[in-house]
C-alpha cells in the first residue's frame, strides 16, 4: 500500500464552529510529515479525530485502508500517539505505566518495555514516580508509551514541546530512524516550524482549520530558498527598485531590510550596483530559515482566530 | 475474556497505588482494633455464663436491671429488653451462646456503612480522575472498545468494594478471635419477630443479612456513583450527589408517600431486608419481586446512561 495515511475531505464541527473546514492529505509507507499551524489552528483537533477521540463530522481518516470510525480497532492496532500533553499517571512509576499500556494491546513482552526505555533513554528514573519526572522526561515517556507495540503509523503532538535543544535533537535522530529504517510513517505538529523542519520530509500548513500549503521539505527548490539574503541599506525604497531590475532575483522588504531571493553568485553584482547608485550598505547576510519565512508569507501574523 | 481480565489488573493496580486507598484500608483498620479494644474493656461478659452457674448469672443481671430502673425511670427503654431476653432463655433452659469472634463480627455490621462510603468515593472516581490527569486519551486510543474500557472500571469497583467487604468480615472476625474467642459451631442469637415475640435464630443467619441487605444497596448507590461521575466527569459531584442520596433516600420517599407513583421511587427498593420476618414492607402490598424489578431497572438504567455517554462522547479539551 502506497499510503499509510488518508485524510479525506475531513470536517469537524463543535457546536455551531466549524473547526476543521476540509483537510484532505496522504501520508506515505517511512514519511515524516509536519503539521504546522499558529496555536488553534486546529493541529490537535485534527490529531484527535485521527485516533478517534473525537468524531469525524463529515470525510474520513483511513489508517492502512482502515477507516477509523468503521474500524476502530483494527485502525487503531497500527497507531501510537501523543496527544496534547504526554500525560501519565503521576503516582505509578515509568515502568508501571508502561506495564499499563502493554496490558490494553496483545503480545506486547517485558523485554519490549525494557527497548523501548531504552530507546527513549529513560533507564535511570524509570523506576521513580512520574510525578518527579520533568516535562522532557514525560514527554519521552509518552513516546515510550507509543512505540510499545512497534506501530506503523505514529502520531505525535507538539513531541518537541518541553524539550531541551540536545532532547529535540534526539527525538528527530530517532524519529528519522524510525521513518527510514522501519518504514514508520510519521505525524508530527508543532507551532514552532525551526523545532521540527529537520525531522520532516512534508510539511502541511494548517490555519484556521484549513491546509493552506504543503512544502516538500527535502526536494530542490527548498535548498533554492534557502538562498534568501538580508540587505541592511538605506534608503531601502530606492535601493528595491535597483535589485527588482536585476534578472532571477526576488525581491521583498518590509521597511527596514530588504530580502533577496538570488543564487549565491549574483550577489556581489547586486552590491556592485547599489553601490554605484549611492545606496549605503550596512550589511548583507544569508537569510537562516527559509521555510520559516515562507510559513509566516502564509499564514501572515500569528493572530489566532 | 483475557483482555478483561488484564484491564481489571490495571484497575486494581491503578487503585492499590493511589494514596487515598491507603488512607481508607488504614483507617478502617484502627476503626476495627479501636472497636475491639472498647469491646473488650467496656463490655466484659460475666464468666459464669460460660459454666453451668449461666442461671445464677442471668437471674443476678436482671435483678441489677431491674435496680437500675427502680433508681431511674430512663433505663426503663434499654434495659426492658435485656431482661426479656434473660427470661427467654431462663424459662426456655437455653444457655445463651457466649460472647466471641462471630457475634463480635454481627455486633459491628454498622462498618458495612464505611465500606459502603469508600466504595462510592472509589466509584466516583474511576473514570472522573482519567479525566482530571488526562489519561483518558491514552486509554482510550487502545484497540479495545470504550464499552469494554468502562465495564471494566466498573466491575473493579465492584471486586474493590467486595474485597473491602471481605477485609472488614475477616478482620473483624481476627480481632474478635484473638480478643473473645470462638463461640462454638453454631452460635444462636434472639431477635424480636414483628409481632413482638422472642425467636431464636442462628448467629450466621444474622450475619448474613445484616452485611447482606445494605450491601445490595451499596451496589446500587456505586452504580448511581459511577454513572454520575461518567456523565460530568465529576469526581466531586458525584461524591456528593450520592452520598446526599444515600443519607436522604428513604426521606426523600416519605415526602413523596401520598402520591401513588412514589412507589416506583427507587430508595423504597433499595433495603431488603424489609421483608426479613422482623420487619415490614416500606408500604403494604410491596413484595420481593416487585422491589427486584424496580432496583433492577434503576440499576439497568444508571449503567446504559453511564455507557452511553460515554461511548459517545467527544475526548476534547477537557
Ligand atoms: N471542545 C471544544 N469546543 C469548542 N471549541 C474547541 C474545542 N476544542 C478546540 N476548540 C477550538 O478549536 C480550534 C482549534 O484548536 P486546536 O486545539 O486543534 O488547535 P491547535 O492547532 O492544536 O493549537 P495549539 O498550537 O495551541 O496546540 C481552537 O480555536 C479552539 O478554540
Ligand atoms: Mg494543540
Amino acid at each position: 500500500m502506497q499510503h499509510t495515511i488518508e485524510i479525506s475531505n475531513v470536517h469537524k464541527k463543535i457546536g455551531k464552529k466549524d473547526i476543521i473546514k476540509g483537510l484532505t492529505f496522504s501520508i506515505r509507507k517511512g514519511e515524516v510529515f509536519g503539521l504546522i499551524g499558529p496555536n488553534g489552528a486546529g493541529k490537535t483537533t485534527t490529531i484527535r479525530m485521527m485516533v478517534g477521540l473525537i468524531g469525524i463530522t463529515e470525510g474520513e481518516v483511513r489508517i492502512l485502508g482502515k477507516s477509523i470510525e468503521k474500524d476502530f480497532k483494527q485502525a487503531i492496532q497500527q497507531v501510537g500517539a501523543i496527544v496534547e500533553n504526554p500525560e501519565l499517571y503521576p503516582f505509578m512509576s515509568g515502568y508501571k505505566n508502561l506495564l499499563h499500556f502493554s496490558r490494553m494491546m496483545p503480545d506486547i513482552t517485558k523485554e519490549r518495555i525494557d527497548e523501548v526505555v531504552k530507546i527513549v533513554g529513560l533507564e535511570k528514573p524509570i523506576h521513580e514516580k512520574v510525578k518527579k519526572y520533568s516535562l522532557g522526561m514525560r514527554q519521552r515517556l509518552g513516546v515510550a508509551q507509543a512505540l510499545l507495540h512497534k506501530p506503523s503509523v505514529l502520531i505525535l503532538d507538539e513531541p518537541t514541546n518541553g524539550l531541551d535543544p540536545a532532547g529535540i535533537r534526539e527525538i528527530r535522530q530517532y524519529i528519522r530512524r524510525l521513518a527510514e529504517e522501519e518504514g514508520v510513517s510519521v505525524i508530527v505538529s508543532s507551532h514552532m516550524l525551526s523545532e521540527i523542519q529537520l525531522m520532516c520530509d512534508r510539511i502541511g500548513i494548517i490555519k484556521n482549520g484549513e491546509l493552506i500549503a504543503i512544502e516538500d521539505v527535502r526536494s530542490e527548490k527548498t535548498t533554492d530558498l534557502a538562498q534568501t539574503f538580508t540587505f541592511e541599506v538605506q534608503p531601502i525604497e530606492k535601493a528595491t527598485s535597483i535589485l527588482e531590475e536585476h534578472e532571477h532575483v526576488e525581491v521583498k522588504q518590509d521597511g527596514k531590510a530588504i530580502f533577496v531571493q538570488c543564487e549565491k553568485d549574483t550577489i556581489p553584482k547586486l552590491i556592485q550596483s547599489l553601490v554605484q547608485q549611492d545606496i549605503l550598505i550596512y550589511g548583507v547576510s544569508l537569510a537562516e530559515i527559509s521555510v520559516e519565512d515562507r510559513f509566516f508569507d502564509l499564514i501572515g501574523e500569528n493572530i489566532i482566530e | 475474556m483475557n483482555k478483561f481480565f488484564q484491564l481489571i489488573r490495571n484497575e486494581q493496580m491503578k487503585l492499590y497505588l493511589l494514596r487515598s486507598t491507603w488512607i481508607m484500608v488504614g483507617l478502617l483498620s484502627v476503626l476495627l482494633i479501636g472497636m475491639g479494644i472498647l469491646t473488650k474493656v467496656l463490655d466484659e461478659q460475666d464468666p459464669r455464663l460460660a459454666t453451668d452457674e449461666w442461671r445464677t448469672a442471668l437471674e443476678e443481671e436482671n435483678e441489677q436491671f431491674e435496680k437500675e430502673i427502680a433508681e431511674d425511670e430512663f433505663f426503663e427503654t434499654f434495659n426492658a429488653g435485656f431482661i426479656e431476653e434473660n427470661m427467654f432463655y431462663l424459662e426456655n433452659d437455653i444457655q445463651p451462646t457466649k460472647y466471641g469472634a462471630l457475634s463480635f463480627v454481627y455486633e459491628n455490621s454498622i462498618f458495612v456503612l464505611l465500606i459502603g462510603l469508600f466504595s462510592i468515593i472509589v466509584a466516583a472516581g474511576i473514570v472522573a480522575n482519567e479525566h482530571r490527569w488526562g489519561t483518558i486519551k491514552l486509554l482510550l486510543i487502545r484497540p479495545i472498545s470504550r464499552t469494554t474500557i468502562l465495564f471494566s472500571k466498573y466491575a473493579s469497583v465492584l471486586v474493590f468494594a467486595l474485597s473491602m467487604m471481605a477485609f472488614l468480615i475477616v478482620g473483624l472476625f481476627v480481632i474478635g478471635l484473638i480478643l473473645f474467642g470462638f463461640e462454638g459451631a453454631n452460635p444462636m442469637y434472639l431477635i424480636s419477630a414483628s409481632d413482638g415475640t422472642l425467636e431464636l435464630t442462628s448467629l450466621y443467619k444474622g450475619i448474613v443479612a445484616d452485611y447482606g441487605f445494605p450491601f445490595i444497596e451499596i451496589i446500587m448507590l456505586i452504580t448511581l456513583a459511577f454513572m454520575i461521575s461518567t456523565i460530568f466527569k465529576s469526581n466531586s459531584m458525584a461524591l456528593g450527589a450520592t452520598l446526599f442520596l444515600m443519607f436522604t433516600g428513604t426521606q426523600i420517599y416519605v415526602w413523596f408517600e401520598k402520591y401513588a407513583w412514589s412507589k416506583y421511587i427507587l430508595f423504597a427498593h433499595t433495603d431488603f431486608s424489609q421483608f426479613s420476618s422482623s420487619n415490614t414492607p416500606i408500604f403494604e402490598g410491596n413484595t420481593p419481586l416487585f422491589s427486584i424489578t424496580v432496583y433492577a431497572a434503576y440499576y439497568i438504567l444508571f449503567l446504559l446512561l453511564a455507557w452511553f455517554m460515554f461511548t459517545k462522547r467527544d475526548i476534547a479539551g477537557d
